[in-house]
C-alpha cells in the first residue's frame, strides 16, 4: 500500500494531517517488525499497519492517549500482529472449514428456534476476515467478555463471577454492549 | 425495546415470544437491522471458528511440543552430564606431576645441611649449593664430575634427585637408571624412578612398576604404591593424562 493511498484510506475526521504524517513515518519500522518478528507477508503486514493506524488515531480522538509516539505505536502493531485471531486468519483453509461448519450449524439452530433464515448467500470470507480484524483491535477485556458470552455461552451473572474486569451482572451487560458497539464501529471503519 | 438489546438477546438466543415478534417485524422491514444482525452473527461465527483453529493448533502443538520438549530436556541433561562429570573428575583428581612431587623422596638431598663447609669435594659442593637453593648450579657441578667418573652410584643418584627437584623427569630417569646399573636394589632410587616416570607423564610404565611394588613385601613402599595405584586408576587421572593437564 502506497503512503499516499494509506493516508487517503485512513477514515479520520478529527485527527490532523500532521498526526497522519507521524504515523506514516513509523511505517518502515512497523513493517519490519511485523514481517521479520511476526512473519507476516508484506500485504498482511500492510493491513495490520493500517489497522494499527486506525486504532491509534481512534484512541487519540477519544482521548485515550495524549500523543502518538513510536514505541507505543510499534507496541500496538506488535499486539495486533501477535493476536491469536489474526494468527487464525493465516490458517485460511482450516479457518474456512471451521467457519462453514459453524455457520451451517448456527443457521440450522436459528431456523429451528426462530424460523429465520440468517444467511441467503454462501459464507463470505472477506466479511469474516474483516470481523476478526476488528475483533483483534478490541481491548483484551472486550475480547474476553464477547468470547465469554457468545463462544463459551456464559450468562452475564457467570461472566461477572469469572471476570476480573466486571463485578456485577449489570456491569457485564453494559461492558458487553459497549464492546459490541465499539466492534461495530471498527468493523464499519475497515470497509 | 432498544435495537441493540434485541440483537444481543437474539445472539444469545434468549428472545421471548413477544421479542421474537418485534425481531421478525424488523427483520422483514429494516435492511439496516438485518445487516447489523448478520454482522454480529458473522463476528460470533468467526470468533468461534478462530477459537477452533487455535484449539486445534494447540492440541496438536502441545503434543508435539511436549514430546519435543522432553527430548530436548533429555538431550540437555545428557549433554550437561557429559560436560560436568568429566569436569568434576578432572577437578577432584590429582595430576601425575602432583603425585610425583608429593611422593618423591629427597632424603639424600637433605644431607646438604650436614655437609661441612670446608669439604670441597664436588658432591658436597653440589649438596651445599642445593642447600643454598641453587639446584641448577648444583646440577652443573655434579654433571661435570659425573662426566669424568660414572662409577660412583651416589653421585648419579643425587644428580637424578637434583633433576627431580627441577622438574626434569627424563634426565632424572637417565641418571637413576645409570646408577641402578651399579647398584640394582636401592629402594629409594627405585621409588624415585617411578616418581620420575610420573613426572614425565609415563603413567603406563609407572603403573607396571607400582603394581610390582604393591605386590612386593617392601614396606612402606608397597603400601604407598597401592595408594598411588588407586589414584592412577581414577577416570579423572586418566582424563588428565589424556588431555595433558597437569
Amino acid at each position: 500500500m502506497e503512503d499516499r493511498e494509506l493516508k487517503d484510506k485512513l477514515p479520520m475526521d478529527e485527527p490532523t494531517s500532521s498526526e497522519k504524517e507521524v504515523l506514516t513515518g513509523f511505517k518502515e519500522d512497523a513493517m519490519r517488525l511485523l514481517q521479520h518478528t511476526h512473519h507476516w507477508s508484506p500485504s498482511e503486514a500492510a493491513t495490520i499497519f493500517h489497522d494499527a493506524c486506525l486504532l491509534v488515531l481512534d484512541q487519540l480522538t477519544n482521548k485515550k492517549i495524549d500523543e502518538i509516539n513510536k514505541s507505543y505505536f510499534l507496541k500496538v502493531c506488535k499486539n495486533l500482529g501477535a493476536n491469536t485471531y489474526r494468527r487464525a486468519l493465516k490458517e485460511k483453509m482450516t479457518f474456512a472449514s471451521y467457519r462453514d461448519e459453524i455457520q451451517q450449524e448456527y443457521q440450522k439452530t436459528i431456523q429451528n428456534n426462530y424460523g429465520i433464515t440468517l444467511f441467503d448467500a454462501a459464507p463470505d470470507e472477506s466479511r469474516s476476515q474483516k470481523a476478526l480484524r476488528a475483533f483483534s483491535m478490541l481491548s483484551e477485556k472486550c475480547q474476553k467478555i464477547i468470547r465469554a458470552k457468545y463462544v463459551d455461552e456464559l450468562s452475564h451473572k457467570h461472566i461477572a463471577q469469572q471476570s476480573v474486569h466486571v463485578n456485577s451482572e449489570n456491569s457485564a451487560k453494559t461492558v458487553l454492549s459497549r464492546c459490541l458497539k465499539y466492534w461495530k464501529k471498527l468493523n464499519k471503519q475497515l470497509k | 425495546m432498544e435495537k441493540d438489546t434485541l440483537i444481543e438477546k437474539f445472539l444469545s438466543q434468549q428472545l421471548s415470544s413477544s421479542e421474537l415478534e418485534t425481531f421478525r417485524e424488523k427483520w422483514a422491514n429494516d435492511p439496516d437491522f438485518v445487516q447489523e444482525v448478520r454482522d454480529y452473527t458473522e463476528l460470533i461465527i468467526s470468533v468461534k471458528a478462530a477459537e477452533q483453529v487455535t484449539k486445534g493448533k494447540l492440541s496438536k502443538g502441545v503434543g508435539i511440543h511436549s514430546t519435543r520438549r522432553l527430548y530436548y530436556r533429555i538431550a540437555a541433561v545428557i549433554l550437561l552430564l557429559i560436560v560436568t562429570i568429566p569436569c568434576y573428575w578432572v577437578v577432584t583428581s590429582t595430576s601425575s606431576k602432583k603425585i610425583a612431587r608429593e611422593n618423591f623422596i629427597d632424603l639424600r638431598l637433605q644431607t646438604s645441611r650436614d655437609v661441612a663447609s670446608d669439604d670441597t669435594s664436588p658432591l658436597n659442593e653440589a649438596l651445599r649449593l642445593h642447600g643454598q637453593n641453587q639446584p641448577l648450579a648444583a646440577i652443573d657441578v655434579l654433571r661435570k664430575t659425573v662426566k669424568n667418573d660414572e662409577s660412583t652410584p651416589i653421585k648419579l643418584f643425587i644428580l637424578g634427585d637434583l633433576f627431580m627437584t627441577t622438574g626434569q623427569g627424563d634426565s632424572a630417569i637417565y641418571y637413576y637408571q645409570k646408577g641402578r646399573l651399579l647398584i640394582e636394589n636401592d629402594p629409594y632410587t627405585h621409588w624415585n624412578t617411578i616418581m620420575a616416570m610420573l613426572l614425565n607423564r609415563e603413567s603406563g610404565n609407572a603403573k607396571v612398576l607400582l603394581a610390582q611394588l604393591a605386590d612386593s613385601d617392601q614396606t612402606p613402599y608397597n603400601e604407598k604404591a597401592r595408594k598411588i595405584l588407586n589414584e592412577i586408576k581414577t577416570p579423572g587421572f586418566r582424563l588428565k593424562v589424556w588431555l595433558g593437564i597437569d
